[in-house]
């Protein structure tokens, strides 16, 4: 896709949001009477309705923007749609908890009740509203769970289940909303609309994290052909099947993985080509992250393996014009900058900044020198720590000297990417040629 | 992402004044205006020459104050003013006496539900209800009223049906349903039915 017309669709899906956000606001503003404004009691009933809606709203574009929609993942990058997921979700906790909170309060207030018996007669006596009750606790689990410093000490395999609940949480809490919501009773359109919205959700959903991975799954018959340890922790793993390049898959993307043995099958691993698919192979180098990402080494060959993607937009095709080529990856990093390679055409120069913690860490070393000897690729490891290696204007310019010239393309922590986009910006290089892909969402 | 923002907003406030240039906010109408009021006409009856709602208020004895009350609010339906007279009296006998055992118009009493009040009042010809409409009903709160408007008229028909107070409630309205065939059985039994 070209980048004006990704730039176009990104814009497009922008408004649409906007203009769902507006239509969500009108459903309460054409469905408030003076009652609502009657006493404060009433106010802050009302304004709980607010968040209601909004936080909902706010929840289903979230959920929209981990749902795969292919147009939206070409346009916008599936790791800034994973952050925007990331930073829009806890808002919607809290609103839809001000919701609860705040309709307690005006209920209670309005009946001179205490806020907690009323939180209760309402869970007991409304119509569904005990799994709206439920539901709440899944997506406040989900939001607990998800917290940095939570996050960090559980296992990926079980933050990922809690989190797959938060659907379930989304679809408890729809029905109390459609059948007490005052703005929808007696509002065919008004409910129409919020049902379409629910709807378009799961659609999405059903239609790209479930059919079509498992359509391509079964299409492609893919099966781990090869294990290789490439060093302390890190294992390339090779796939193969029936018509590989169908996938449409290149360098710098990537899966999620599922391995079909019995201990692992419920696990699902974003892992990125680490070579330029083949007719007939995908490679992909994984470095000991999650919890089992430890043992891929012993993986037998011959598992059968599911896979959901392609995806990222961190691909050769990004380039503008390919005077040069700077590619930067701390760590892990190397592995789509790796594949990128194979794509990029012999013709342009590369010079590869390889930044990683210890001699250890050189992932797919050999074959980058390997690389180096056979084309026009210059390699430089920047063994040990930041501060040993800082990554600016000057450093990058001592090292690369055409690097105002290039396309660049950055993977890794976030950090190495904040440091290479500002230099890039005090060299004078065009947004639209430096590329980059933080890395961190796949640790995570 | 200033132009994505920019985007952003600008589809809001076009959602917004859209929606509202179409559908503006109706907010100094009073509730039961706005929406289509459920007690009358859910069964017109052919038997009855006069509808239920204007029989009653003539027929009890409503204080000088339900008129002042009623201008003071112009806005509220003359029919739920009057009938929220009828509440405040509803220790006196509402319903006249019959004519007929069978023939007449017969007001329940008044049942208190968690929601607010319900009553109803059902004409009855010749042993058999001709007509019921609805004098109160939950109205406090925009949920209460939503959902009166939604059962109220599905109850009234039920009865209409099924010619007794034997009708099954709603869930979801189980309090404003309970209240109903508890006025209805009053009315009912008022009516020797």
């Amino acid at each position: 896709m070209k980048a004006q017309r990704k730039r176009f669709i990104g814009d497009q899906a922008f408004l649409i949001t906007g203009l769902g956000l507006g239509f969500t606001l009108t459903i309460q503003i054409t469905t408030l009477t003076a009652g609502d404004f009657a006493d404060p009691y009433a106010i802050i009933t009302t304004i709980s309705r607010f968040f209601a809606l909004t936080g909902s709203y706010l929840s289903i574009i979230g959920l929209l923007l981990i749902a795969r929609i292919p147009w939206i993942e070409n346009a916008l990058g599936h790791d800034r749609l994973v952050v925007w997921h990331r930073k829009a979700m806890p808002y919607a906790l809290y609103m839809i908890t001000l919701h609860v909170l705040l309709v307690g309060l005006g209920y209670a207030g309005a009946e001179g009740k205490v806020i907690a018996n009323e939180l209760w007669i309402m869970t007991t006596t409304y119509p569904w509203m005990l799994p709206a009750a439920a539901g709440f606790l899944l997506l406040i689990l989900a939001g607990i769970t998800s917290y940095k410093n939570v996050r960090n000490s559980i296992k990926y395999e079980t933050w990922w289940v809690i989190h797959l609940y938060t659907y379930l949480g989304v679809a408890l809490s729809f029905m109390h909303q459609i059948l007490t919501g005052g703005m929808f009773i007696g509002h065919p359109l008004n409910r129409a609309y919020w049902i379409g919205l629910y709807l378009s959700v799961v659609f999405s959903i059903v239609t790209w994290r479930i059919i079509i991975p498992l359509a391509r799954s079964i299409r492609h018959q893919l099966v781990i052909s090869k294990v290789e340890v490439e060093g302390p922790g890190v294992v390339s793993i090779y796939v193969t099947g029936r018509n590989i390049s169908k996938l449409n898959a290149q360098g710098g993307q990537f899966f999620n993985w599922r391995i079909l043995t019995k201990d692992r099958w419920h696990e699902s691993h974003p892992f990125s080509l680490s070579a330029a698919p083949t007719d007939s192979e995908l490679r992909f180098t994984v470095k000991a992250l999650g919890d089992s990402t430890n043992n891929f080494a012993q993986v037998k060959v011959g598992t059968r393996v599911v896979i959901e993607g392609p995806y990222g937009i961190f691909t050769r095709d990004m380039a503008r014009q390919f005077k040069h080529a700077t590619l930067i990856g701390g760590g892990v990093g190397i592995t789509p900058l790796r594949a990128i390679i194979d794509e990029i055409p012999d013709s342009t120069s590369i010079d590869v900044i390889y930044r990683a913690r210890n001699h250890d860490d050189l992932v797919l070393k050999s074959e980058l020198d390997e690389l180096a000897q056979r084309r026009n690729v210059k390699i430089h490891y920047l063994v040990g720590s930041r501060t040993e290696h800082p990554i600016n204007e000057v450093s990058l310019k001592k090292y690369v000297p055409r690097f105002a010239d290039s396309d660049v393309y950055v993977c890794g922590p976030q950090g190495l990417i904040d440091d290479v986009v500002s230099a890039c910006k005090s060299a004078g290089i065009p947004k639209d040629r430096v590329h980059h892909e933080a890395f961190l969402y796949h640790a995570q | 992402m200033i132009r994505k923002t920019a985007f952003l907003i600008t589809g809001t406030v076009a959602g917004v004044v859209g929606v509202l240039s179409y559908n503006p906010p109706q907010l100094n109408n009073s509730i039961a205006s706005s929406n289509t009021n459920p007690v009358p006409d859910t069964a017109p009856s052919p038997t009855t020459s006069t509808s239920a709602e204007k029989i009653t208020p003539s027929e009890s004895p409503a204080p000088e104050s339900t008129k002042t009350k009623a201008a003071a609010k112009p806005s509220q339906s003359a029919t739920q003013t009057q009938s929220k007279s009828q509440a405040q009296n509803s220790t006196q006998t509402l319903s006249p006496t019959p004519v007929a055992k069978t023939s007449g118009t017969f007001a329940g009493d008044t049942s208190y539900t968690r929601w607010g009040p319900v009553q109803v009042q059902v004409t009855v010809s010749d042993g058999k209800i001709t007509d019921i409409s609805t004098l109160q009903y939950p109205n406090g709160d925009r949920r209460s009223l939503g959902i009166s408007n939604q059962v109220i008229p599905w109850l009234q028909q039920e009865v209409l049906k099924v010619q007794s107070a034997n009708i099954s409630g709603i869930s979801g309205a189980t309090y404003t349903s309970n209240g109903f065939k508890a006025s209805l059985a009053s009315a009912l039994q008022k009516a020797g039915l």
